[in-house]
């Protein structure tokens, strides 16, 4: 029972300390928050409030407004790549952030609602995607529109082109299941009847009937079966396509031959259940892998943010970064992202250029002075003239060296191997089969007897179950939040002995923590530090007022606040004078930063700041050493800050890089071969997809998703030891079912030639031998959950 | 023995019946097929997430009358 005093917001359901009623009728509503109570109003205005009985209280952040403008979806340009125009009217796609129940479906679906302009708009739960169609309104009022509501939209590169194939041949995919799972299940009917026992003209009528089923599963249904099998062969590779084909093109020709002249085979069901197991496990293998690939979408986003460019008018106006020009003259305001590479012409401020450089404070910049794209502007306003477009730029360069490697194929070496062995020994024995009985017996046993042999050897354990456990493993590590791309990466994190591991963020929180004990000073004095830290978007700043909020302290005016970048920030209170900088004595050995707080010329507190290091880092070093991955620190920070955390976690000394620029971490891991690279930012980008193994860590990396070979959205170590675990286990599980299946086909290779199995046990038998490892598999997966929620460290 | 003779010659009789309903069977699994294939090329499964959530939802206020309002203009 929830204690009655205390009041949820009508809206997001939270709970509130200082609430905002509106008298609706007869009862009052309370809201926690402005953003709240205007869309509670927008949807009474309207008519929706049936949003309120389709809504969960789940998940729900209050409603958070930024006043962002989105003039630059006008834009002519913009509007001619993204937009897509049909029959008179627009259609546009947004990704959408913060859907999470039904209620906001129901109430993203009902725009047209809210303005005549829009004609339709539909949600795709799936990829997070909602698509307008509008005509006559501007593409800008609805992105607002959809922000006014409590939803962050960004705009997604609608093209037409790619999308529709891919649904084409998704529906192609899924057509060619149906089939075969329609046929092979008719004809499954007709061989049970002849199983128990029909003979003569009986026989021979079911018989028919499955040779008329199985044709639409042998020739439509298993296209892509022969397709590849012809690819590989063109290639010279030996892929598991190849004796399938095989054994469904003999297979039908035996089974025919035998319906003609009226002998006792029955091969059709054998091969459409083949053909029906193959092809759903293929797609379903698929389907999960798009599922997890959808970074390719947040590239997009960031080409998507926007800068205000000076135009002929004298105003500066919103574009999309892709369309600046060399020469364009652009405004940066405090907090914002430079747009482009460029030099300042006008202001004065400190950038930050973590994201590129990995250096934990901002630099100080003057007119005159270059800065790059992604770099974050601190202090000042900035105008720069643009030298290099997009795509010249920098971060440019760095995501389409990371592009250019992405092509290659993701599916596992040690799986595509083993298959290639299998193959190569099933076709070898088959022959030698076929030879030795056509020597011995004759040509009807010979053809039988290899066929039986291709049938029962039929590498399900492989085509199946590796597929399989690879699924099962990257969806439930997806449930995690660890995003794992192709079955490659799950042997590489075995196979890798050297572990680089980033410091900034990875090891340590990202966060300076402050190690000074404040409560000394007077509440008033805390005021004054809190006031003038608020409005300085600072890292070591936004650090501070984190830990000042829970002193409960509210703002009070400041008076001449001024910012000096490099130096720190001044301002008055009453009479008195205050300044906040950085400590001008500074030990040479000393971790962290040391802010001197002064009043009126003298010093009345020194602020202790450090990078703290996360709580379970030292046991997952530990881990690590154990499974004989050798631990190293690459980092863009400073030697000082890198060893201090090195000695603290027991890395060696001589395993620590520091002062990297990404160019040389990159350098550093190609020398490696065989490591893992562990980071986040643009400025691991490169060394993540040179690294044997990439692990990207953290929400920020848009970027860095798009190189690495593993994402994990929770920040921190931790759940390094999850990944490592839980891919080590699956592996474990991927040799018990190939060791399982090699049994298996030994002894059936064994009763095939003795004449024991015929055509018919070995129908009964694969299929039986594919549920025991599908069930061995599902079993291993509902107990790894269990496993690893228990070794939780 | 006459009797033993008699029953199971109405015993293949009613077999052979399954002449007839197997290709029955078949014309019946085919509209099933067929139904699916339809489904397929409607794009009736390319979405499988976001029906599943809208299944109360009503359609109402200006979307509904906008679609009435085209059915009529389609229908004249």
């Amino acid at each position: 029972m929830k204690p009655e005093h205390i009041i949820n917001c009508d809206h997001c359901y939270n709970p509130i300390q200082h609430p905002f009623s509106l008298g609706v009728g007869q009862e009052i509503k309370h809201f926690c928050c402005t953003g709240c109570l205007r869309v509670y109003e927008i949807l009474k205005k309207n008519d929706l409030q049936e949003y309120y009985t389709f809504k969960d209280n789940r998940d729900l952040r209050p409603v958070d407004f930024k006043s962002e403008s989105f003039a630059y979806l006008d834009g002519r340009e913009f509007q001619a790549e993204f937009t897509h125009s049909h029959e008179g009217m627009q259609e546009f796609k947004f990704f959408i952030e913060g859907i999470h129940c039904t209620a906001c479906i129901w109430l993203l679906e009902k725009l047209p609602e809210f303005n005549d302009g829009i004609l339709s708009s539909k949600i795709n739960l799936a990829t997070n995607t909602l698509t307008v169609v509008y005509d006559g309104v501007d593409l800008s009022k609805i992105a607002s529109l959809i922000q006014f509501l409590g939803y962050i939209p960004h705009p997604v590169l609608n093209d037409q082109q790619e999308q529709a194939f891919a649904l084409k041949e998704d529906r192609k995919d899924l057509l060619r299941i149906g089939v075969a799972f329609a046929c092979a299940g008719n004809i499954m009917l007709y061989s049970f009847a002849i199983y128990a026992g029909a003979t003569g003209g009986f026989a021979k009528y079911f018989n028919f009937f499955s040779f008329l089923c199985s044709l639409p599963v042998l020739s439509y249904s298993a296209y892509p079966l022969y397709k590849s099998a012809l690819a590989s062969l063109r290639s010279r590779n030996l892929s598991i396509d190849i004796p399938i084909s095989i054994a469904l093109i003999a297979g039908f020709v035996m089974g025919v031959l035998g319906l003609i002249n009226d002998m006792d085979v029955i091969y059709f069901d054998t091969l459409a259940i083949l053909v029906f197991l193959l092809s759903t496990s293929r797609y379903l293998l698929k389907k999960v892998q798009q599922k997890t690939i959808q970074s390719q979408d947040l590239m997009n986003l960031f080409q998507a943010r926007s800068a205000r460019k000076l135009n002929e008018h004298g105003d500066f106006q919103e574009v999309l970064i892709k369309y600046l020009l060399k020469g364009d003259r652009v405004l940066v305001l405090p907090g914002e992202l430079v747009p482009a590479d460029g030099i300042i012409v006008k202001g004065e401020s400190s950038v930050n250029n973590s994201l590129l450089t990995g250096e934990s404070l901002p630099e100080i910049v003057k007119s005159g002075d270059p800065v790059f794209t992604g770099a974050e502007n601190v202090t000042g306003n900035l105008e720069i003239i643009v030298e290099k477009t997009y795509s010249e730029s920098r971060i440019a360069h760095i995501l389409n060296e990371i592009k250019g490697g992405q092509e290659q194929s993701a599916t596992s070496q040690f799986a595509r191997k083993l298959a290639q062995n299998f193959v190569f020994a099933s076709l070898l024995i088959g022959s030698f089969f076929f030879v030795y009985f056509l020597i011995t017996e004759n040509i009807i046993v010979a053809f039988e007897r290899s066929l039986t042999l291709l049938v029962i050897t039929c590498p399900c354990a492989l085509g199946l179950t590796i597929p399989l456990a690879f699924i099962m493993g990257i969806s439930s590590f997806a449930k995690e939040g660890i995003y794992i791309r192709g079955e490659a990466t799950f042997e590489n994190i075995i196979n890798a002995n050297k572990i680089f591991l980033d410091k900034t963020g990875t090891l340590t929180t990202g966060e300076f923590t402050v190690f000074s004990d404040l409560g000394k000073l007077s509440p008033k004095t805390l005021a004054v530090l809190y006031s003038l830290e608020k409005r300085s978007h600072h890292p070591i700043a936004k650090s501070l007022i984190r830990h000042l909020e829970r002193f409960n302290i509210s703002e009070i005016e400041i008076t001449d606040f001024q910012e000096i970048a490099g130096v720190g920030v001044s301002g008055s209170y009453g009479n008195d004078h205050y300044q906040i900088q950085s400590s001008q004595i500074v030990a040479e050995n000393a971790y962290g930063h040391k802010v001197d707080f002064i009043k009126n010329g003298n010093l009345i507190h020194t602020l202790d700041l450090k990078d703290e290091i996360r709580p379970k880092a030292l046991h997952v070093i530990d881990y690590l050493k154990k499974i004989e991955l050798k631990p190293a620190i690459l980092t863009g920070d400073k030697l000082t800050n890198a060893s201090w955390v090195a000695g603290l976690l027991g890395v060696p000394s001589n395993e620590v890089f520091a002062d990297k620029k990404p160019e040389e971490k990159n350098e550093i891991v190609k020398k490696h071969a065989q490591s893992i690279m562990v980071g986040d930012g643009i400025n691991d980008a490169m060394a993540l997809k040179n690294a044997y193994v990439g692990i990207a860590v953290g929400g920020s990396a848009d970027i860095s998703l798009q190189a690495a070979d593993v994402y994990m959205s929770k920040r921190g170590v931790e759940y390094l030891y999850h990944l490592f675990r839980g891919t080590r286990l699956v592996i474990y599980l991927i040799y018990f079912n190939i060791l399982f299946s090699l049994l298996y086909n030994i002894v059936g290779v064994y009763l095939t030639f003795v004449g024991i199995a015929s055509p018919l046990i070995a129908a009964i038998l694969m299929p039986l031998s594919s549920l025991t490892v599908l069930g061995m598999t599902l079993f291993f997966f509902y107990r790894l959950k269990k496993t690893l929620s228990l070794n939780m460290i | 023995m006459t009797h033993i003779n008699k029953l199971k010659k109405s015993y293949d009789y009613l077999m052979e019946v399954i002449i007839l309903i197997v290709p029955f069977a078949l014309v019946i699994a085919g509209f099933f097929l067929l139904s699916f294939i339809y489904a397929v090329k409607k794009g009736q499964y390319d979405d499988l997430e976001t029906p599943a959530h809208k299944i109360l939802f009503e359609d109402k206020l200006k979307i509904k009358k906008r679609r009435k309002e085209e059915n009529e203009r389609s229908q004249t």
